[in-house]
């Protein structure tokens, strides 16, 4: 049983006072009183002005106007009593193991309102429900919450509302925490001081059965109910905080005066860099989301006394501006270091000068003036964005060496640089130049959470809906976080992510729809990647239901491949695969030519929509350990494998004779295999949980070429090649154990053969006839075809050539010497390959 | 349970509004100091104006000697002229506010005395 009692609590006193009369109508009260008192004050006056009433009349309402003044301000104390110490009680019996004790005011409040209810209705049970109805019903400020979650917030407090009316009980005890809400209380946030209504909101969400029925209708869930918490609780504190204005804090932003009367001009600065200033008094930024720790490392190191520049070394779009604009704004209103407070950070814009200057000797000489300004001023930090293109030894265009010049500056303490680059820049061009590099200190900016995303895309909704007049839902925001997370992995957060949200509503802006919703997210996801996300579309879902027929279509025979690998596909988009897995992978076993590469191509085609979207290595190229490097990549080049994934995270990858493969190949499909993910050469992720992975071999054909003569049953064959490759050392168990599913692939028979040969010329017949000609494909010619084909070593792999030996040379010969044209009728004669003419 | 709240209400009044009310006032002394930039401009008082300086060169040469200690001092003097207006400026407003304060405390201490004055006299001059 919990300890959870309201009854015996410092709050519980106060609510009950909220309840009386005199303290809850002092709100209303305070108003009317002032209304009254404008009223009467303006007749006073209009009566004075005018001499239109005599002295005793004026000097009535004037009695009026001062006792209306009075109870105004007598209300206006009694009001701010009330929020101030009744409902924002801090005070808690210390020690003490009542849960209840930790509830705030309006949280007590509704579990109060919860208790009164199911007395007065005689119940024996007070469950969850009867406090999610008194928690929306108290709090109007939740409105915010369902807004945001397209769920009509009134009609939310109808239907509960309605499923508690109908609650009735002849209970004569005092009535019980049911099991649901006892759920719910445990469920309360153990390391917070105090459970505020968002709190048991979101506890209600994981636990209460009818809250938990209307998020499932508006596709939520319980974390999206914490999230969207955890929005409002920031908006309300930030709200909070700009109402205080006498805040020392507030009071601050009003900028100061006179800060650089001691710090000297800078006339050639201030042409050619970008102060930062004027943002935040005009707060155009307000808050910054993330990178906390690196902002305090960017200002111990410029406070520091020796190193006193800063390398800011991250991915482009991880925010690494933002970073550096935070600490300009910490020092703009005077809260950061004493020595940092009130500098004037400014972008250096060298891009502009050095296109505005062509003659490089005096680029250089305005730039030693532009130092030597900032040395002098005393007060200056420069922002160097893009920093590496300055400091490289190859002249590139549009960028200037400027090692030399500022290799002189570095060392002064009055000269501060932020220099802003990444890791290619700084391996290629910062590293090769120590002197540079000793002086500054490095931080590192790693990408923000997906959660510090979220916040980040909800700060900058109020501006994006003020700037462009539509509103912003929930489940728009939580989409583009969880698709950028999983389909544009290899891009940082906050960047793509806050990319995707200006192309949303700017697109939205050119229509008349109100509001944003998740299913244009899936749209431009989708546009963007190629990657059909969201809903699984109609016509997608036909291609899932009926992938086998579809393959078949293409492949003949391999019955049981097929169904593996398309039972494996529906898993992966019903969405009830492993996230941390690719969408399926497989090890196609059987000898050549039986249509290993054909369904997989035929796979990337009917799935992927296209067979370009099949990335093919043959592994074959990767024996040596060297090797690896071609595949992911090293700091010399770029690496096959994480650069085509990269442009197709949506595609199949074939690696064909997966055997060939040196071991520490196979050891880094191991990882991927496992996790879906591996690091390139230059250390960053690269994702392929949106990839098919199929290998094939053709390891222990013979076994099963074997195992057709002596007709060995099919069942224990795939146990004897398995072993049978682990013995022989070709492969290791654990690597062939981390497939989705290991495939044999039959041998081809005659039969099968005579259905390849059907295929292909359906194929030349499909393309004949855009020439107007009709093709014939007759029995006696696809027999002679498998016959002339026929391998059991290389299956269908010799009949491509022999169809184009036997078949097409002869017809492209007839077409080009005239001998057949438009219009005609032709076969082929299946025993001296001639072209017959059939009327 | 009106006794209780009543004695509540005396103790957020005179204690924790109170101390609020000081606590704002000390904001606001606090921050006209950082908005005039007292402290700094007494740290740099004598400091040049915007840093003009002239250098005295190399070799001795008296005129241009005095001639540069005469630019120099002006820049500083000039600067401490500036400067001295500023910090008086900022100074009367550190003491209005002061006295604002001073006069917003009292008033509030005194607050239920004078509504209960004012709602008598307008109680008289009603009947």
């Amino acid at each position: 049983m919990i300890d959870f009692d309201l009854e015996n609590t410092a709050i519980f006193q106060n609510i009950k006072w909220s309840k009386h009369p005199f303290l809850k109508g002092a709100h209303f009260l305070k108003y009317l009183f002032l209304i009254l008192f404008f009223i009467f004050f303006a007749l006073f006056l209009i009566g004075f002005l005018s001499s239109g009433l005599d002295k005793s009349s004026l000097s009535r309402l004037f009695g009026f106007s001062l006792l209306l003044f009075v109870l105004f301000v007598f209300f206006r104390i009694v009001n701010s009593f009330f929020n101030e110490r009744i409902i924002r009680l801090d005070k808690r019996i210390k020690g003490s193991s009542n849960l209840a004790e930790k509830l705030s005011f309006s949280s007590a409040s509704a579990v109060l309102s919860s208790i009164r209810f199911a007395r007065r209705e005689k119940l024996s049970h007070i469950n969850s429900t009867i406090l999610f109805y008194f928690v929306l019903k108290e709090n109007p400020d939740l409105g915010f919450i369902f807004t945001r979650a397209l769920i009509s917030y009134k009609n939310t407090i109808k239907e509960v509302g309605k499923i508690i009316k109908e609650m009735r009980g002849k209970e004569k005890k005092k009535p019980v925490f049911s099991e649901d809400l006892q759920k719910v209380i445990e469920d309360f946030p153990k390391e917070k001081q105090k459970i505020e209504i968002g709190d048991i909101l979101s506890s209600l969400a994981k636990f209460d059965p009818v809250f938990k029925e209307i998020l499932i209708r508006a596709d939520l869930n319980a974390k999206d109910i914490r999230n969207l918490t955890l929005w409002l609780t920031s908006l309300k504190k930030q709200i909070e905080e700009e109402k205080r204005w006498w805040e020392y804090k507030n009071l601050l932003k009003k900028g100061s005066l006179a800060r650089d009367w001691a710090s000297g001009y800078t006339i050639n600065m201030d042409r050619y860099s970008i102060g930062w200033s004027r943002f935040f008094k005009k707060r155009i930024f307000n808050a910054f989301t993330g990178h906390q720790d690196e902002v305090r490392k960017i200002e111990r190191i410029l406070f520091k006394g020796e190193i006193n520049n800063v390398l800011l070394v991250g991915r482009p779009g991880t925010g690494r501006k933002n970073a550096v604009m935070q600490f300009a704004q910490k020092s703009f209103f005077g809260e950061s270091f004493p020595s940092l407070n009130y500098k004037r950070v400014m972008e250096l814009d060298l891009s502009s000068l050095v296109s505005e200057i062509k003659d490089i000797e005096e680029v250089e000489a305005v730039l030693s003036r532009i130092f030597s300004e900032a040395v002098s001023a005393g007060n200056v930090i420069l922002v160097i964005p893009e920093i590496h293109d300055y400091l490289g030894s190859e002249e590139k265009a549009g960028t200037i060496d400027i090692s030399g010049i500022i290799l002189s500056y570095l060392h002064l303490p009055q000269f501060q640089v932020i220099g802003i680059t990444n890791y290619s820049g700084l391996h290629d061009s910062i590293e090769k130049k120590p002197a540079i590099l000793n002086l500054f200190g490095k931080v590192e900016l790693s990408e923000i959470s997906s959660e510090e995303a979220l916040t980040a895309l909800e700060d900058s909704v109020p501006f994006l809906e003020k700037k462009y007049k539509k509103f912003i839902s929930y489940p728009a925001l939580r989409d583009i976080v969880d698709y950028c997370e999983r389909y544009l992995s290899n891009l940082p957060f906050p960047k793509k992510s806050q990319d995707i949200l200006e192309e949303a509503i700017i697109l939205l802006s050119r229509t008349k729809e109100k509001m944003l919703r998740k299913e244009q997210i899936a749209q431009i996801v989708s546009e963007k990647t190629k990657i059909p996300v969201g809903r699984i579309e109609i016509k997608e879902k036909e291609i899932l239901l009926d992938l086998e027929n579809l393959i078949h279509q293409r492949i003949i025979n391999q019955n049981l491949a097929v169904s593996e690998i398309s039972a494996a596909l529906r898993r992966a988009r019903s969405g009830i695969r492993q996230e941390v897995k690719p969408m399926g992978t497989f090890l196609f076993l059987g000898p050549t030519g039986v249509g290993k590469t054909e369904t997989s191509k035929a796979l990337a085609e009917i799935y992927f929509g296209s067979e370009d979207k099949m990335i093919r290595f043959d592994m074959s190229e990767f024996q040596q350990t060297k090797d690896l490097s071609r595949l992911i990549g090293s700091l010399d080049i770029q690496g096959l494998l994480s650069v085509k994934t990269r442009e197709n995270p949506f595609s199949l990858i074939l690696l064909d004779e997966i055997e060939k493969a040196h071991p520490d190949v196979l050891n880094l499909f191991l990882q991927i295999l496992d996790e879906g993910t591996f690091r390139d050469g230059f250390g960053r992720k690269v994702d392929l949980k949106n990839t098919i992975i199929i290998a094939t071999s053709n390891a222990g054909y013979q076994m099963i070429l074997d195992a057709i003569k002596e007709k060995i049953e099919w069942s224990s064959l795939k146990t004897r090649i398995l072993d049978h490759l682990f013995q022989t050392g070709i492969f290791r168990p654990e690597f062939v154990n981390r497939f989705d599913g290991v495939v044999i692939f039959n041998p081809l028979s005659k039969e099968n053969l005579l259905g390849i040969a059907e295929l292909q010329f359906n194929k030349l017949k499909k393309n004949l006839f855009k020439k107007n000609i009709e093709f014939v494909i007759t029995d006696p010619l696809k027999e002679r075809i498998a016959e002339l084909s026929y391998n059991p070593q290389f299956g269908a792999r010799e009949m491509k050539r022999v169809i184009q030996n036997k078949v097409e040379d002869v017809l492209a010969k007839a077409l080009l010497g005239g001998e057949i044209k438009k219009g005609d009728k032709i076969k082929i004669d299946p025993e001296t390959f001639k072209i017959i003419k059939v009327f | 349970m009106s006794r209780s709240i009543f004695l509540n209400f005396i103790s957020w009044y005179y204690f924790e509004r109170t101390r609020a009310i000081i606590q704002v006032w000390k904001n606001f002394l606090k921050f006209n100091l950082a908005y005039f930039s007292t402290g700094f401009l007494l740290k740099t008082f004598f400091s040049p104006w915007r840093k003009y300086q002239w250098s005295y060169g190399r070799g001795l040469d008296i005129g241009r000697y005095f001639q540069v200690f005469t630019s120099n001092l002006l820049s500083r003097v000039m600067g401490s002229i500036v400067r001295f207006f500023l910090i008086i400026i900022g100074a009367i407003f550190e003491l209005l506010v002061f006295l604002l304060g001073i006069v917003a405390i009292v008033s509030w201490i005194f607050l239920p005395v004078i509504l209960i004055i004012v709602f008598l006299f307008g109680l008289r001059l009603i009947f």
